[in-house]
């Protein structure tokens, strides 16, 4: 059950209508600066497969110039996103 | 926490994560109301319970919250009590708790029978050990066993180091792995001014109107400090920041001015501005006169390739007039032809530092210090401040940063090197007689002849002139240059390498005893950041397992060994009784420290710490305790002669150039998303998903010229050995034409396989940053 957050920084004047779309998309929350043309996005999804899905589709939309991202979390109780795991399966 | 509202935590924690990254890279960045909401909205966390600790990373020392819930550290945030990072945080440091919970945790003693590593009970395995120290020494003598830490040392644990290493056990074989990245800074503090560390405060940010930064991509290695200078130039238009560096790197697209210089031409940098300053008559000549003296070392001084290479550098008298004629070789067209910086540009760069209107800081860290001229490179840039008097007062400051969390706490101030003692070196007699008082043993225990420093004491492993070695907080089989010489070194026949970690590394590989060692929160502890600030923090957690800290792992070892009266303390006042007997050694107004009680209820504390005040600019009358005001604005007290010392240092080329057969230089160093070897930071999922492997990034023109494409294998091939890596173009640095780069965190490509274990003869620390490659295509993506 993947928590992560990103830095969306958009192209110029696009930043609105970006966190419309972010908005609609399933598993998100975006926040978008007052004075910049970035957003804030945390996304929650059920499972790595569906992290990954949404992953895809955030990377896919237009008007994004940069995706950072700030924070994942593993959790404790599946392991699920150990690196060591993911190390060990490949 | 019920389930529900762990995840609505972490959300509201991702948020704060992203805002917090949003506003050290956009300063004045807002978001308002609206995610005001989102992290008020979250229900509170009452089962989570707030503490504060300095980070484990690096040297900058910000102040963190840890969450513990049940515990387990649950999340992290920037403590907005710290002076530090005022509540920020970096992306190592917001995940830093989760480096706790790799899934290979060490959490057992490991002994090597039939070649291969065997859980043991932990008391079977420090029996081992204790009998192990005892035989090497008694069939080969008290310097065939070494102990070899680092600057993740907490101060007590590197404390009970140096007291059973030098005064239990009689021995100088004390090292750290410190040598390897700030060993340069404190010889050019030592030559420079007499004392160690920086005369400034980070709260020398808020008044400098130029910053330069020396060979220092501060916005990936220490991102706070950087997101304060950006803030810095937000709110003050006349802020300027120079990036002066061999490579083009995210530090020099967020500057104001970028300037790529051939490597090792520093040297010759730092003296053309010395020139011009002088023939503009921007000089100081009220400080000069008053508070410098200038002096000469030796020059054409190696390089310590040699296993007998040995130097001293002797320090002679000179004068205003022959540094004149000194800086006659430094014109900017002379630092042009050998830098490639043009000469209008440096008489730029000359001129920030001369307006006496700005204040200027400069900050350096591993392009300057891992040199084979690095203390060199730390005089030269002390001259241009020294020239100018801009030194020791808010906003000007020469601040050499540090990449350990307790590089200066625990190795410089403590003293865990072969020459030092907590109170001096121990070729001082005083130092000597200080420390066998404190410790209670005789003066005669104490050796006062260095032995080994860090190459010097591998290259004995490998000749089998050490026997025994302990190695702990750190993984030298990633870290040490030309690594394939000393690995064998230390599988040779007849050693025996103790580990101490927390994970598996390279260095455990190799090891005949793995200890489980207690990680950061897990005990308490004390860091010294870059600025002279002490922190301490309180054990949070239990170790996993058989874990324990380092310095109880050598407390009960010295026991075995009959030393137990030099080591009285047992939890839970350990740390305080270590900490009384430390502090007896810096009992004076240059270094008094503050005690245990006041550090345990404050965001850390600068030393000197003397009536309860601390001190922010060293050496300034009006500031410093221990600066005499009859001598003026200043007082240089660390030198005899109470100046601080100008030095005629030249420019000398490095010891491997690129030539037909190795055409590119290769630079090595570190990304944001890993500290260091990667032991830690490799397993935090989000830091290892950004960033998975190390890879080779080269110029796109001569990449083009070799038909390299982005992702091919690549082959690096130096004098040393040759390894095959993914190529990366354009990625998020670009080293100029002849040049790659590589990070060393990856263990699986280990990097220092091919470097030069060339180093400073005067600091002994190697130089990671230039010796000569070759760069062939192997295949496509995946092939190698």
């Amino acid at each position: 059950m993947p928590v992560c957050s990103y830095l969306v920084i958009s192209e110029p004047n696009a930043a609105q209508d970006l966190a419309n779309r972010l908005a609609k998309l399933p598993d998100c929350d975006v926040i978008r600066a007052r004075n910049r043309d970035v957003l804030l996005l945390v996304t929650d999804t059920p499972g790595p497969r569906e992290d990954r899905e949404l992953r895809e589709r955030i990377e896919g939309l237009e008007g994004i110039q940069a995706l950072v991202l700030s924070f994942g979390e593993v959790d404790p109780d599946t392991g699920e996103g150990d690196p060591l795991k993911e190390r060990q399966a490949r | 926490m019920s389930s529900q509202n762990r995840r609505e935590f972490l959300k509201r924690m991702a948020m704060a994560s992203a805002s917090a990254a949003a506003g050290a890279l956009l300063p004045g960045v807002a978001f308002g109301e609206e995610l005001e909401r989102y992290l008020g909205d979250v229900a509170p966390a009452a089962d989570v319970t707030w503490r504060k600790t300095p980070c484990r990373f690096c040297g900058v020392g910000c102040g963190l919250l840890v969450g513990v819930e049940d515990g387990r550290a649950v999340a992290v945030r920037g403590d907005p009590e710290s002076p530090v990072n005022r509540g920020l945080a970096c992306v190592k440091g917001y995940h830093s708790v989760q480096a706790l919970y790799g899934g290979d945790r060490i959490t057992r003693a490991r002994v090597r029978r039939n070649g291969q590593l065997v859980d043991v009970p932990i008391e079977e395995a420090l029996d081992l050990v204790a009998d192990r120290l005892r035989t090497t020494m008694e069939e080969h003598g008290k310097d065939s066993v070494a102990l070899y830490g680092s600057g993740q040392w907490t101060i007590p644990d590197g404390y009970v180091a140096s007291k059973f290493f030098k005064g239990g056990l009689g021995t100088n074989n004390l090292e750290a792995n410190a040598r390897l990245c700030m060993s340069s800074a404190v010889t050019g503090f030592m030559t420079s001014f007499g004392m160690d560390e920086p005369m400034g405060c980070y709260e020398d940010i808020d008044h400098a109107d130029v910053f330069v930064l020396w060979g220092n991509n501060m916005a990936e290695m220490h991102p706070v400090l950087f997101s304060r200078m950006l803030e810095q130039r937000q709110n003050r238009p006349n802020v300027r920041i120079i990036d002066l560096a061999t490579r083009t790197t995210r530090t020099s697209y967020a500057a104001d001015r970028s300037l790529i210089f051939t490597p090792q031409s520093d040297l010759a940098i730092a003296n053309a501005i010395c020139h011009e300053i002088i023939r503009r008559g921007w000089v100081d000549r009220t400080f000069v006169d008053r508070h410098v003296a200038f002096k000469r070392g030796r020059t054409g001084i190696g390089y310590g390739l040699e296993d007998d290479f040995s130097f001293t550098d002797e320090a002679r008298d000179a004068t205003w007039d022959d540094y004149v004629r000194f800086l006659q070789d430094y014109t900017p067209e002379r630092a042009e032809e050998i830098s490639g910086v043009p000469a209008g540009d440096l008489r730029w760069l000359a001129s920030l530092y001369g307006d006496r209107s700005r204040r200027v800081m400069s900050f350096w860290c591993m392009g300057v210090n891992q040199h084979t001229r690095g203390t060199w490179m730390n005089n030269l840039i002390y001259n241009i401040h020294l020239l100018t008097g801009k030194i020791s007062t808010p906003g000007n400051s020469p601040f050499s940063l540090t990449g350990q969390p307790s590089a200066c706490g625990t190795t410089r101030e403590v003293g865990t090197f072969t020459h030092r003692l907590p109170g001096g070196n121990v070729a001082n007699e005083s130092a000597r007689r200080q420390a066998a008082e404190i410790w209670g043993v005789a003066e005669e225990r104490l050796d006062p002849t260095p032995t080994h420093h860090t190459v010097s004491m591998f290259r004995a492993l490998d000749r089998g002139e050490i026997r025994f070695m302990w190695v702990q907080v750190t993984n030298p089989m990633v870290t040490l240059p030309h690594l394939n010489r000393y690995r064998e070194g230390a599988e040779r026949e007849g050693r025996f390498l103790v580990v101490s970690d927390v994970y598996p590394t390279p260095t455990t590989e190799v090891a005949d005893v793995v200890l489980p060692a207690a990680m950061w929160i897990e005990r308490e502890g004390l860091f010294g950041n870059s600025e002279r600030r002490t922190q301490h923090f309180e054990q949070m957690l239990e170790p996993p397992g058989d874990a324990m800290g380092d310095g109880r792992q050598l407390i009960e070892v010295a026991r075995r060994l009959g030393l137990g009266e030099l080591f009285p303390w047992d939890e839970p006042d350990e740390v305080e009784g270590i900490w009384d007997e430390y502090i007896q050694f810096h009992d004076t107004p240059a270094h008094r420290m503050a005690s245990l009680d006041e550090l345990k209820e404050r965001p850390g504390i600068l030393w000197p710490y003397v009536d309860g005040q601390e001190t922010r600019w060293r050496y300034n009358t009006s500031t410093d305790p221990a600066a005499d005001a009859s001598r003026g604005d200043f007082d240089f007290y660390g030198n005899p002669d109470h100046r601080a010392w100008i030095w005629l240092r030249p420019y000398e080329a490095p010891p491997e150039w690129p030539d037909e057969s190795y055409p590119f230089w290769l630079n090595t160093g570190r990304v944001l998303e890993h500290w260091h070897s990667g032991s830690m930071t490799r397993r935090v999922p989000t830091l290892h998903r950004a960033m998975p492997e190390a890879y080779v990034e080269i110029h796109r023109q001569d990449a083009e010229d070799l038909g390299i494409r982005g992702g091919d294998a690549v082959r690096l091939v130096t004098r040393r050995g040759s390894m095959t890596l993914p190529a990366r173009i354009d990625y998020r640095a670009q080293p100029p034409r002849g040049q790659v780069f590589v990070p060393f965190f990856d263990e699986s490509h280990l990097i220092n396989e091919l470097t030069l274990d060339a180093y400073c003869p005067i600091s002994s620390q190697p130089d990671y940053k230039k010796c000569a490659v070759r760069v062939e295509r192997v295949g496509g993506p995946g092939v190698g």
